[in-house]
């Protein structure tokens, strides 16, 4: 059985997956605006919903934290960044004060002086490098806006087809006459099946290279290079293939589109939505 | 009367000293001729990079021939591609580099809509060819969810929503588990009873030899036997091909799956 990625499109009867892709995108782009101003209130208004949708949608929430451990990384790292850019003073934290009674370690028949290390990286990196509440408060803010953007992104993949996507994009197009509207849809089509199928084969390569003991390696330029040369060899096969295979199916952009016959239809709970939607930006606007 | 009867002793695809070389090497096919008549079951035998696949591309028209030229019906593959691909359905060794759609039933309804059909037929064709092959009620899950077997059973679905009088399968029983390759062998065989005619590829040939009507060896990129498999069976091994158990005890061939 095929490994299916939490940005692969999956179906269920929950209300996300039946509702009218075009108010999916224009809850998204409104959603968008209000988590990219949102401050910890709607912040926490927010991960409740979403929380919700996941648990609504069938997503396990340990196995999806698991499968998004390389993402949580990233969304530190981001902390740490603009932690540090946007804090103007500095604060003396005693870091390193809890493991006095370690005070050396022993490799190899070496003796370490652990506190030694650690007091000279305090007083002669950490110190230098600022740190305080508005710093830490934007830090938070911003890492937390960056992680709920992603979880909007996989509730949309994993409740839509492409093939709707490519609808909407076509509808949304209509009014513009001088955009090739099909050639656009589906480009956007394709990107997005391919994002779960880019996740699939990273997965495949790493695995193969884990088989290997490759986790052993310390080097991380070696490590990149060897992951991303047969990653991108992969994904340009697994393209060239499915190109052949919609060749021989003789496909063409002058085509029947079922999904702009079957998909574009509202639900009935649209309206649930986009108040939704509507409050959200009021809160955020106002409070 | 079946709608491929009234054909019969013509050929519905006619190679004529087809050759494909792959850049400055000598890899490829060589000078390949050959006819399918409706409702043959061919096997087509040979070791891995014999030319099997690459010869199977020329027959809809995927890849364009060094020299040489395939026909269908009297008319040539290279100006006819849509006839050709409506004809020749293709199946690939992979069945998961030719699914399209992000559910069962948008894979199996892509060939119709690239056929620009009225969208009640589609429908029809798609439901129809989705119940034939036991899916219908998978038509609403991912593909990337189906099992090896449901996946080629798909992939045939796909084919058969485009109503091809060929089906070519390119190795279609590698990375199949014993259930999933009777469930597939019962599909093929069902779709040779329905009229269409076969044109399978493999290196194991045990698997489907008792259903053939005829075998053709490929080696190194040439035709070296064409014939039926009672005849030829006892040549395969000098062609890096398995001989089947029960030819090598000297007993009849019986079905694989039985």
């Amino acid at each position: 059985m095929g490994k299916v990625t939490p940005l692969s499109y999956r179906y269920d009867s929950f209300v996300l997956f039946q509702i009218d892709v075009r108010c999916k995108i224009i809850c998204i782009f409104f959603l968008s605006i209000v988590i990219a101003n949102a401050h910890f209130l709607q912040l926490y208004l927010i991960t409740a919903i979403f929380s919700w949708l996941l648990y609504r949608s069938g997503f396990n929430i340990r196995r999806l934290i698991r499968e998004l451990k390389y993402f949580f990384i990233i969304v530190i790292f981001l902390f740490i960044i603009r932690t540090i850019t946007a804090s103007s003073s500095h604060i003396s934290i005693p870091i390193f004060g809890f493991i006095n009674e370690f005070k050396y370690i022993e490799i190899d028949s070496v003796k370490i002086d652990l506190i030694g290390i650690l007091n000279y990286i305090n007083a002669n990196i950490l110190t230098h490098i600022p740190i305080d509440k508005d710093g830490l408060t934007d830090g938070c803010q911003v890492s937390w806006r960056f992680f709920l953007i992603v979880i909007m992104g996989i509730l949309f993949s994993s409740s839509t087809t492409a093939s709707a996507i490519k609808s909407a994009v076509m509808w949304f197009l209509k009014p513009f006459p001088f955009i090739p509207k099909k050639r656009v849809a589906v480009m956007v089509s394709l990107f997005v099946r391919f994002l779960p199928l880019l996740l699939e084969k990273a997965t495949e390569v790493s695995d193969a290279q884990k088989a290997r003991c490759f986790h052993l390696r310390k080097n991380p330029v070696k490590k990149i290079k060897n992951i991303t040369v047969p990653l991108i060899t992969k994904v340009f096969n697994s393209a060239d293939n499915l190109a052949i295979a919609m060749a021989s199916r003789c496909y063409n952009e002058n085509r029947t589109e079922i999904a702009e016959h079957n998909l574009l239809r509202p639900s009935g709970y649209e309206i649930n939505f986009y108040l939704g939607t509507i409050a959200l930006v009021l809160i955020t606007l106002f409070i | 009367m079946s709608r491929f009867e009234d054909k019969i002793g013509k050929n519905i695809i006619e190679v004529k000293r087809l050759s494909h070389i792959y850049g400055n090497t000598d890899r490829g096919i060589k000078n390949i001729s050959f006819g399918v008549k409706p409702a043959e079951f061919i096997v087509v035998a040979g070791q891995n990079g014999s030319g099997k696949s690459t010869l199977f591309r020329h027959l809809n028209g995927l890849l364009s021939p060094t020299s040489g030229e395939v026909w269908i019906h009297g008319k040539t593959v290279s100006s006819n591609l849509e006839y050709a691909r409506q004809i020749v359905g293709m199946i690939f060794q992979d069945a998961d580099c030719q699914i399209v759609g992000q559910t069962v039933f948008e894979d199996a309804a892509f060939g119709p809509e690239n056929l620009r059909l009225p969208i009640g037929e589609i429908h029809k064709r798609t439901n129809n060819a989705l119940k034939q092959l036991g899916l219908l009620h998978l038509k609403d899950q991912n593909p990337a969810t189906l099992s090896g077997g449901e996946k080629r059973r798909l992939a045939i679905a796909g084919v058969l929503t485009m109503r091809p009088e060929v089906i070519v399968l390119d190795e279609p029983f590698s990375n199949l588990d014993y259930a999933g390759i009777c469930d597939l062998l019962s599909s093929i065989i069902w779709l040779h009873q329905a009229g269409h005619t076969i044109i399978l590829s493999t290196h194991d040939i045990e698997k489907v030899i008792f259903y053939a009507s005829r075998m053709i060896i490929i080696h190194q990129g040439c035709i070296v036997g064409d014939d039926k498999p009672e005849i030829l069976l006892k040549e395969v091994e000098k062609f890096g091909i398995r001989e089947p158990c029960l030819s090598k005890l000297g007993m009849n061939i019986i079905p694989w799956d039985k």
